[in-house]
């Protein structure tokens, strides 16, 4: 509570009489947030506990890609604690489904943006989202293509490369 | 890794929200144009953790096929062998005593065996050692010596660490066990399940449970299979039986159909293999996915599971059955996607695996997979269904838990 009341980035929105925080991109935009959404990253959870001046400053993360990360989180605080095998419970679950998926609705270049985030972060549900949606990108596609997609450069020899697919050409071939 | 972070090249723009029902196409043109350069710094700034998180994601075909992408993305060696399986060999020692040692025999089609010698010689003094199951890159066995006594002992073992761990004695003359074993107490008339005795790797220590699936329930002799922290059974009343680790969770689970087991024949057709998936762990819901003729695996009709050929296992990431064809020695793989028939090794020292039961698949895969789950105690059900399917020898199974 100490440290709460020091954090400058704590106030009470009027109304709503939740606890907010701010947060600070790495690009110096400044978002308030609720303090049980925040909370969804551990990293920031710690901050406030820290205490500090004029909103914590994530300076990984910039403002584009936190955004989302606040959108996932402002979503998924909001969720009740779940009433198992009521009916209004599995309607919860099935439309946060659906906010997840739509939310992954984005570029490679973002989905790895927002798993690094994620990971800094330490919003766990958002990590295990964005590494599931990209390996389900990538899953049905070649080596060359998973080059292509992430502009990797090829840095086996030939020799090596041949060796690797002979290995490959296991019980799978 | 380590490019640093700052160089995003839209850091701060803002764009337009998500359209709630499009797709990916509704981006603005200006975004899709920098795709292909930003994805390429994209991968290069995931750290090796991320990737692994990633590619722990994808089934063994992906994986296999990316260990081509480059040295970034290619998991070190320990992480690579996939699997295989132990098996006993027999032999004579200097003094005419007949000796059984382990050996291994790899799926993956590389030469090379993933530990220095899988006759485990780091086990000391014992004349038998047999595997018995695995799970995670350990390996239960059953060893005993004469020297300087008479003695009999489960171990647990990392065969490529040269680990191993000689559990206490249980209270009974039977086994089970960070990993459980189990031993299953049946009355001596009927073989009715009476109780169990846990042995837990934490507290050291074996706990008795009493029955908790009701009465007169008999496992059939195959053993368990390990998913979703509890044990499984199949039983001969065509259910499935599960039970925690702590003794605490009973359940019963129905098969469709009686007489119709995870893969087996049915009882008037025995040249043809039914490949049946519980899709749905909670509901409890099977489904069909596979029949297989014998005249697709050996080119002959009249065949008979367990006279001519024995299942050993189902891969369990992709959807490829391991079986041994008893009149040739051959140890032989098929893929169910493909339809292709391979065979892995054909060996005189296969003639003793009449039944399924002697082998056990190794799996260093699942070990890695573990590593990086533990990260993320999630369980993927549908990734681990077909460890369902695994016969194994003895009322024995050994876990590793997932945290």
């Amino acid at each position: 509570m100490a440290a709460a009341d020091s954090c400058d980035g704590i106030s009470t929105s009027g109304g709503g009489w939740e606890k907010t925080v701010t947060l600070v991109s790495s690009d110096d935009a400044r978002f308030e947030v609720r303090e049980a959404a925040a909370s969804l990253s551990q990293t920031v959870r710690r901050m406030i506990r820290a205490g500090g001046d004029g909103g914590i400053p994530l300076p990984k993360v910039d403002a584009r890609t936190l955004s989302t990360v606040l959108e996932y989180c402002n979503k998924h605080a909001a969720v009740p604690a779940p009433a198992p095998e009521s009916s209004s419970a599995e309607a919860a679950a099935v439309d946060l489904e659906w906010f997840d998926k739509e939310l992954m609705h984005v570029d490679l270049a973002t989905l790895c943006s927002l798993i690094r985030a994620a990971d800094y972060l330490e919003v766990a549900g958002l990590l295990d989202l964005t590494c599931k949606t990209v390996a389900d990108m990538i899953k049905s596609k070649t080596a060359e293509e998973i080059r292509q997609m992430f502009g990797i450069q090829n840095d086996f020899t030939p020799e090596e490369e041949e060796q690797l697919s002979r290995e490959n050409a296991g019980v799978f071939e | 890794r380590g490019r640093g972070n700052g160089e995003r090249q839209n850091g701060g723009r803002r764009l337009p929200k998500f359209d709630s029902v499009g797709g990916a196409a509704v981006r603005s043109p200006s975004v899709l144009v920098q795709k292909r350069a930003s994805a390429a710094t994209a991968a290069a700034d995931l750290t090796d953790d991320l990737i692994v998180d990633i590619l722990s994601r994808l089934p063994v075909k992906s994986i296999c096929r990316f260990k081509c992408v480059s040295r970034h993305w290619h998991p070190t060696p320990s992480t690579t062998q996939l699997s295989g399986f132990f098996y006993p060999r027999y032999l004579l020692d200097h003094e005419d005593e007949i000796t059984a040692i382990p050996d291994f025999v790899g799926i993956s089609g590389a030469e090379e065996v993933p530990f220095p010698d899988p006759s485990l010689p780091f086990l000391p003094g014992y004349r038998w050692i047999r595997s018995k199951d695995s799970c995670g890159g350990l390996l239960l066995c059953g060893c005993w010596k004469v020297n300087p006594r008479d003695e009999f002992n489960y171990v647990v073992c990392n065969p490529a660490a040269d680990k191993w761990v000689v559990l206490p004695e249980p209270p009974d003359d039977a086994i089970f066990s960070h990993f459980h074993v189990f031993q299953l107490l049946e009355e001596d008339q009927y073989g009715y399940i009476t109780g169990l005795d846990i042995y837990s790797s934490e507290t050291g220590a074996w706990s008795h449970k009493e029955n908790g699936w009701g009465d007169e329930v008999v496992p059939v002799e195959s053993g368990g299979v390990f998913m979703n922290g509890m044990l499984h059974l199949l039983s001969h009343e065509s259910t499935i039986l599960a039970v925690d680790t702590e003794g605490k969770t009973w359940s019963i689970i129905p098969l469709l159909e009686r007489r119709l087991c995870y893969m087996n024949t049915r009882k008037h057709i025995t040249n043809k293999i039914s490949v049946w998936i519980l899709e749905d762990y909670s509901a409890g819901q099977w489904i069909f996915k596979y029949n297989i003729s014998t005249s697709q695996l050996f080119g002959e009709v009249d065949l008979m599971m367990e006279r001519d050929y024995s299942l050993i296992t189902i891969h369990p990431e992709a959807n490829v059955v391991f079986f041994v064809s008893n009149s040739e020695d051959l140890l032989m793989s098929y893929d169910m996607d493909r339809g292709k028939v391979r065979v892995i090794c054909c060996s005189q020292s296969l003639f003793i695996t009449h039944f399924f039961h002697i082998f056990h698949m190794f799996h260093f895969f699942m070990d890695w997979l573990i590593k990086t789950r533990s990260i993320m105690p999630k369980v993927k059900v549908k990734n681990w269904y077909p460890k369902m399917i695994w016969m194994l020898s003895h009322v024995l199974g050994l876990q590793l838990l997932l945290n």
